[in-house]
């Protein structure tokens, strides 16, 4: 068996774990009777987030080669509305415009990897570009909120409980709750898994690594640069676009404001979990990580109660900056031991 | 911006200050937060896109914190001043023009004009000729939040109010929008303050162009969206290569022929 070493890249891991339980402990002691000990809680905040894990699985592997992509929110809004629009309003049925909902985030994908990669533009131009042509399709499809209702499938999906055997608890009536699980979230969870042994174990995965830690270093080797930013732009959108189809199962409407800064969370849910915004170094484990503590800090502020929601925008944006910093300094602590 | 211009109102209204020191609060805070992304920028090392993210989310939850949540509004007369006329001219044009004839006599003038363009074009190669790059970054990073402060305070003049969600949407692209249009390079260097004042008022012809057609505020985005992808595409380097080869051959079969 390998030991694991506790090197550079993998401390920044274990802060994130260690943070992670010492937030998830610290509610569970000082929220206890409002039931966040429940083995429900942790599988809302699962739940509530099923989209973004799916979104920062994408944006790990967009990271990892040294890009970033702003554009992910807008494209889920994007998603979102295109789904509720085409049930409501033109009668498709969803299995048609779930496939309908992949092809146009790769499309849109492609168009963006290619500025990046073929005509060596800064990624965050062209993704910011990208973020407000979807914020604004979004309204050009349609400009009111839409719900979805009509369609069997779609609400199905999204009212179907998985439930899991044990950790239930008794409620104040007295009823035995089952703990239960949504679809999205093994949807998900498994979209994680396999980004993970994508990266570790397969030759694209090797690439992106590669390219991320030295772009020259990796196009001298043989490496094909260019194909592999577009292919991973492409891979982060369609990773996007499955987590848009899970954000719309869980939200059930198409709005022109939803999932605004949708790409914040997604990128400080990456750094937290470990990936250097320089690029060659993350793991997706890191992210899902991440976006746990993302939302206990949610389900923390909520439970206070007394606090205002736009706290929670604030702690993740310290936690995020807290983190830029850390990599900042081991960045520097590595050159000087170089040198 | 946002952040500058909310604290501004509460720092008049719940706590009965004074008008100036309002405001120059206001513009005080907006200088702070330029430092935090000058020192993140400049003395960490880390990217001047994500450094800044941080304050892009922050600044309106912390605003929104600050008015707990509500549009604060100021009902001091003498307040509308910056957002009224000023004889006959809008004042905001006025504080604009004295703006740019600052920006402008600094940098074509001072020396600090020609240090922030070399630490433009080359950082490294600047440091070595003797220049503090760091701290020149971090001024440029100041002087871009206390310009903030100002676009944030005409901005609340101009409602009477303080309206966290509102104000500044969407502004980072039409601001970048304009510097492109204006002929700047997006990778640092050489500038041309005319070009980004006439990409600004393009920008803003755009805008109320589209406007008047009848698209909706929400709309608008996808067209400038496109012009950006149109403008970045054609200053990109393997674009203006392309070009460049055809000019090449056009001039070699002028040669043969």
């Amino acid at each position: 068996m390998k030991k694991l070493k506790l090197g550079g890249n993998n401390i920044l891991l274990a802060i994130t774990v260690i943070l992670f339980v010492v937030m998830y402990l610290g509610g569970c002691i000082i929220y206890a009777d409002k039931g966040f000990t429940h083995l429900q809680t942790f599988l809302n905040v699962l739940i509530n987030n099923a989209g973004l894990i799916a979104v920062a699985a994408g944006m790990t592997c967009v990271m990892l080669t040294g890009g970033i992509d702003i554009s992910v929110g807008s494209l889920i809004a994007m998603d979102c509305m295109f789904l509720a629009v085409g049930m409501e309003h033109w009668g498709m049925s969803s299995p048609v415009l779930m496939i309908l909902v992949l092809v146009i985030g790769a499309v849109f994908e492609l168009v963006q990897g290619y500025c990046v990669a073929y005509l060596e533009i800064q990624p965050f131009i062209v993704t910011m570009a990208g973020m407000f042509f979807a914020r604004g399709m979004t309204a050009v499809i349609c400009k009111d909120q839409v719900s979805i209702v009509s369609d069997k499938l779609f609400t199905a999906i999204s009212n179907t409980k998985i439930s899991i055997p044990f950790g239930g608890y008794t409620n104040k009536k007295g009823i035995y709750q089952t703990p239960f699980v949504r679809p999205t979230v093994i949807v998900a969870l498994l979209v994680v898994i396999l980004i993970f042994l994508m990266l570790k174990y397969t030759k694209f995965g090797r690439s992106i690594y590669a390219v991320g830690g030295n772009q020259i270093s990796a196009a001298l080797m043989g490496l094909n640069v260019k194909k592999t930013k577009l292919l991973t732009h492409t891979l982060c959108s369609l990773l996007t676009s499955i987590g848009g189809i899970c954000y719309c199962l869980n939200t059930m409407c198409g709005t022109t404001t939803q999932a605004t800064g949708l790409e914040m969370d997604a990128i400080s849910s990456s750094v937290i979990g470990g990936t250097l915004l320089t690029g060659g170094v993350g793991n997706v484990l890191g992210s899902l990580v991440g976006v746990l503590i993302n939302g206990t800090i949610s389900t923390l502020v909520k439970s206070n109660g007394k606090l205002v929601s736009s706290w929670a925008n604030i702690i993740t944006a310290i936690l995020l900056c807290f983190f830029i910093l850390l990599q900042a300094i081991f960045a520097k602590v590595k050159e000087s031991k170089k040198a | 911006m946002l952040y500058a211009a909310c604290r501004l109102r509460c720092d008049q209204c719940e706590y009965a200050v004074p008008l100036w020191v309002g405001m120059l609060a206001g513009i005080a805070i907006a200088c702070v937060c330029g430092l935090f992304n000058g020192f993140l920028v400049a003395y960490m090392n880390i990217q001047p896109m994500v450094a800044t993210l941080i304050l892009w989310s922050a600044g309106r939850a912390i605003g929104l914190l600050l008015c707990n949540s509500n549009i604060v509004y100021v009902r001091v007369p003498s307040f509308q001043f910056f957002g009224a006329y000023c004889g006959i001219l809008p004042t905001p044009i006025l504080i604009a023009a004295i703006c740019v004839a600052i920006a402008s006599v600094v940098l074509k003038s001072t020396a600090l004009g020609t240090y922030i363009q070399s630490v433009g074009i080359n950082k490294k190669a600047s440091r070595i000729s003797g220049f503090n790059s760091a701290k020149i970054i971090l001024l440029c990073y100041v002087i871009c939040g206390l310009c903030a402060g100002i676009a944030g305070l005409v901005a609340t003049c101009r409602i009477y109010s303080a309206d966290t969600n509102n104000i500044g949407l969407n502004m980072e692209l039409d601001a970048i929008l304009a510097v492109a249009l204006g002929g700047n390079s997006l990778g640092g260097g050489k500038f041309n303050l005319a070009g980004s004042i006439i990409g600004a008022y393009t920008i803003q012809a755009i805008t109320t162009t589209l406007y008047a057609l009848g698209v909706s505020s929400a709309q608008a985005p996808v067209f400038k969206a496109i012009v950006v992808i149109l403008i970045v595409v054609i200053q990109s380097q393997p674009v203006k290569d392309y070009f460049k080869k055809l000019s090449a051959k056009k001039a070699g079969a002028k040669e043969a022929a």
